[in-house]
């Protein structure tokens, strides 16, 4: 791909035919379109890469649901990997959890196009705010943004939503804010930075590959450890509470049930990762199913090395930074971000 | 001029004579008057002298103590440096330990995944392991 071609925007999704917190192709493809409009009306090129992970045996692939459903955006904008099954098992430290989201998100992060890219999730639709600031391009090399996360209420019909809906407050669930070194802060939901500096921090932890709670706030830690500044983009993004959703169900589920989704909790804001050069599966041989369509073939080449120890280090502390706080280890409140979908 | 007549028989005029008694009188009297303020002065020495005593005891009492707070001070300073330094080595050792649980949570996993993997190949019916031979 030509630096022309190259789209100024990926946004990386990751998800499977599961139905994942009720409706989840549903709420995939209304964030889907709706972002995709946002975008497209203010003229940011951007792909979407979407990444299946571990697909459900026996059942269609979400890639050709969406497809089928979105053919307009399907044949222009969405680029799909579909994942092996057998990395699930393959790669897996933790058997109860069935779903490696940051090791998927880094399957698309490594494969995506554009300048920049943001890894985020299937249900969370942009703010007008950030649709203009994606807009105006001045995004700088080497910052990690962050976009706060605005809850609108469970129960809200989604039928016919728009920012009228997103952005009135009534709808809105109390949440705190994200505040300086990290922002940290249901951080998968909205995590954007230049490409190159994503694959010079080689992505999101796949190192530990027991949790999928709280990778996103051990990606910022290992970021700003490396030395990328983190910010607020100064818009929110929205995301619809849904039964099944971390915020809503992290207290209600027993302990297995939890693990299963999320994993245990973990040292993320201690503990940091270098992960090997092939991280994102980069040496995963490859099928294109058609021109938008990528299979990844199971290869155990590609997998990485289930217990990789050297590979686990701590944060270089930073106390120089321009506003004067200490980051490693972060002593910020417990936030651990919730996973959505 | 009697006066100078009686001075010559070595006498002098009765007025003469009581001047002198009272100017004699007046001086016995300041006399007096300059002992008392004697007395009063060497009384007021001897305060000051003994508050001057007591004072530089209480001098020398206060050096002895901002000595012994000086040394106080260089022990406490050391020690406030020794417990800032075993709060980095309480910090080091606390981010070693995370460390060393996040490489036996990672280790644990992998025990836990092998031990799977080898219960599912150990639980193949062997009829399928031939076919796959055959194969």
């Amino acid at each position: 791909m030509t630096t022309e071609d190259r789209p100024a925007l990926s946004i990386v999704v990751t998800g499977r035919n599961d139905d994942y917190g009720r409706d989840f192709t549903a709420r995939f493809i209304r964030t889907l379109a709706f972002n995709h409009h946002a975008l497209t009306e203010r003229g940011v090129t951007h792909e979407v890469v979407l990444v299946e992970w571990n697909p459900v045996a026996g059942k269609p692939f979400l890639t050709d649901i969406i497809r089928d459903a979105l053919p307009h955006i399907a044949q222009t904008t969405l680029r799909s990997l579909i994942v092996d099954a057998a990395y699930q098992s393959a790669c897996t430290q933790n058997p109860k959890l069935n779903f490696l989201e940051y090791l998927a998100k880094n399957v698309g992060v490594r494969r995506s196009h554009g300048d920049f890219v943001l890894a985020t999730n299937t249900d969370i639709f942009f703010s007008r705010g950030l649709a203009q600031r994606l807009a105006r391009s001045d995004l700088k090399v080497g910052t990690v943004y962050r976009a706060k996360r605005v809850d609108v209420k469970l129960g809200v019909d989604e039928s016919r939503i728009g920012w009228d809906v997103l952005e009135e407050s009534s709808n809105h669930v109390p949440r705190g804010e994200i505040s300086p070194p990290l922002y940290q802060g249901a951080a998968g939901d909205f995590m954007l930075l230049d490409r190159e500096s994503f694959h010079a921090v080689k992505g999101f932890n796949e190192v530990y590959r027991l949790a999928r709670l709280a990778v996103d706030h051990n990606f910022l830690v290992k970021a700003y450890s490396h030395g990328l500044p983190i910010a607020d983009i100064g818009s929110p993004v929205y995301h619809v509470s849904h039964i099944g959703s971390y915020q809503l169900s992290k207290n209600s589920l027993s302990v297995g049930q939890a693990e299963a989704l999320w994993g245990a909790r973990w040292h993320n804001k201690e503990v940091i990762y270098d992960n090997p050069e092939t991280w994102g599966l980069s040496e995963a041989p490859v099928r294109q199913r058609d021109d938008r369509t990528t299979y990844l073939k199971f290869d155990w080449n590609a997998v990485p090395k289930l217990a990789d120890l050297r590979r686990v280090v701590l944060p270089i502390s930073r106390t120089a930074t321009p506003a004067g706080h200490r980051v490693a280890p972060p002593q910020t409140p417990s936030d651990t971000t919730p996973p959505s979908p | 001029m009697p006066g100078s007549w009686l001075q010559a028989f070595g006498l002098a005029r009765a007025s003469h004579l009581r001047s002198l008694a009272d100017q004699v009188e007046s001086a016995k009297a300041r006399t007096g008057d300059l002992k008392g303020q004697l007395e009063k002065a060497r009384g007021e020495v001897n305060h000051w002298k003994t508050r001057a005593e007591k004072t530089a005891t209480r001098l020398a009492a206060a050096e002895q103590e901002s000595e012994r707070w000086k040394g106080k001070h260089v022990g406490l300073r050391a020690k406030f440096e020794q417990l800032a330094t075993a709060e980095q080595h309480y910090t080091l050792a606390r981010e070693h330990m995370l460390c060393l649980e996040t490489k036996l949570d990672i280790v644990e996993g992998a025990i836990d995944a092998l031990d799977r993997r080898t219960r599912a190949v150990l639980s193949t019916p062997p009829a399928l392991e031939a076919s796959e031979h055959d194969d």
